[in-house]
């Protein structure tokens, strides 16, 4: 699946990432954070596990990050691909 | 005996605080899906507190979990549900309620997704908000309209707007409303919540109007920062005389129900059952205060 449209979703606020997506030939991952010494390839392999169990395939990912936890990180990137792709299915799954 | 002295409006889309709600202990967090977001956000709040829910122990802080979520007749209110549901809070708010069948609709809809997800129908309760004339008008067929209902709250801003008035300090625009609500709930069974005061940096204003709703009758107030829970829980925290006699009260019953007899007597005073159950709420309330309650 690819991305065919740019988008963002999250913010720039403490705790919190934004997120932008453009529409890219293969994959490409930017990260601005924080904390990027400590979290940069933790964020970098999130991101990557995340676009992979969801079959995307091809976009560019910019990443501004200002100290969000890893479920943040998450919930924005699914939000930006629900709204970049052509067809997106979210799957919701019961709290354990 | 769940508290509901304080229920605190966190906006669905803000990660920081449905974090932090952990460190200010309110009675309840309710996640906002509704007014608090702007409509190009829906999916993004909608998202956020989905995995806030399944990623913070609020249950261990013995902090409710609310989802407020937009109306069943918008673009969102399914969606909604559907996302929220698997996240198991502990309740789903409903706003703008005006007749019994909006609370029906909605249970409806929540069972729908219980299947859907696997999860025993009856799990997920409500809450009602009411914020119209109509709504208070049908106060008493909408708290009875379900046994998911846990409770019935008054959503002021909206009311106001309806009755085409303004909130004043004094609060005379909502006495019919919070006289009509407290009794709904209170005839219905169920905890009733007052509205939200907005200005958050009057605590004296605050901490009167909590000193009347609480003589009124309601089991809590919906907050909107965090310094007003501490002013709430102030006002709810029961006077030393009143845990005295409680602590009296519930000793009398246990060594009553021991010797297997059925007329309990306190100071010379028969106590019936209400009473008995009113100096447990006492009790309950005075432990979360931190006062000390063994008998």
């Amino acid at each position: 699946m690819k991305v065919t449209k740019e988008v963002l979703a999250g913010t720039v606020e403490s705790s919190d990432v934004m997120i932008k997506l453009f529409p890219y030939s293969g994959i490409k991952i930017e990260i601005k954070s924080s904390v990027y010494k400590q979290y940069g390839r933790h964020i970098r392999t999130l991101i990557e596990d995340l676009l992979c169990s969801h079959s995307i395939t091809d976009v560019y990912v910019v990443v501004n990050d200002q100290g969000a936890l890893d479920y943040v990180i998450k919930s924005r990137l699914l939000t930006a691909l629900a709204r970049g792709c052509e067809e997106f299915a979210i799957k919701w799954e019961v709290k354990k | 005996m769940k508290l509901r002295r304080t229920m605190l409006f966190v906006p669905g889309n803000n990660p920081a605080m449905a974090r932090d709600v952990i460190l200010y202990k309110p009675d309840a967090i309710m996640f906002d899906l509704e007014d608090a977001i702007a409509v190009t956000e829906k999916d993004s709040a909608r998202m956020l507190t989905y995995f806030s829910l399944k990623n913070n122990d609020y249950k261990r802080e013995n902090i409710e979990t609310v989802v407020r979520i937009n109306p069943l007749n918008s673009e969102f209110g399914r969606l909604d549900l559907e996302a929220i549901i698997p996240a198991c809070p502990d309740a789903i708010r409903l706003p703008k309620a005006e007749t019994a069948q909006d609370v029906i609709e909605v249970e409806k809809e929540i069972a729908k997704n219980e299947k859907k997800y696997d999860i025993p129908v009856g799990t997920t309760k409500m809450i009602v908000a009411i914020e119209s004339a109509l709504g208070v008008v049908n106060a008493y067929k909408i708290a009875t309209a379900s046994n998911r209902l846990i409770g019935i709250a008054l959503g002021g801003e909206d009311y106001v707007t309806n009755l085409k008035t303004k909130r004043s300090p004094g609060g005379q625009e909502l006495f019919f409303a919070r006289g009509a609500i407290v009794n709904a709930g209170r005839a219905a069974g169920i905890d009733v919540i007052d509205t939200v005061y907005a200005d958050v940096i009057n605590e004296d204003e605050f901490i009167k109007e909590t000193e009347l709703i609480h003589q009124l009758g309601f089991t809590g107030k919906s907050v909107i920062h965090p310094t007003q829970i501490l002013l709430v829980h102030k006002v709810y925290r029961p006077k030393d005389s009143d845990v005295i006699k409680s602590k009296k009260i519930i000793a009398a019953a246990e060594a009553a129900k021991k010797a297997g007899i059925g007329v309990i007597a306190v100071d010379g005073r028969m106590v019936d059952e209400p009473i008995v159950r009113r100096a447990q709420y006492i009790l309950e309330l005075a432990k979360a205060s931190g006062l000390e309650v063994e008998l």
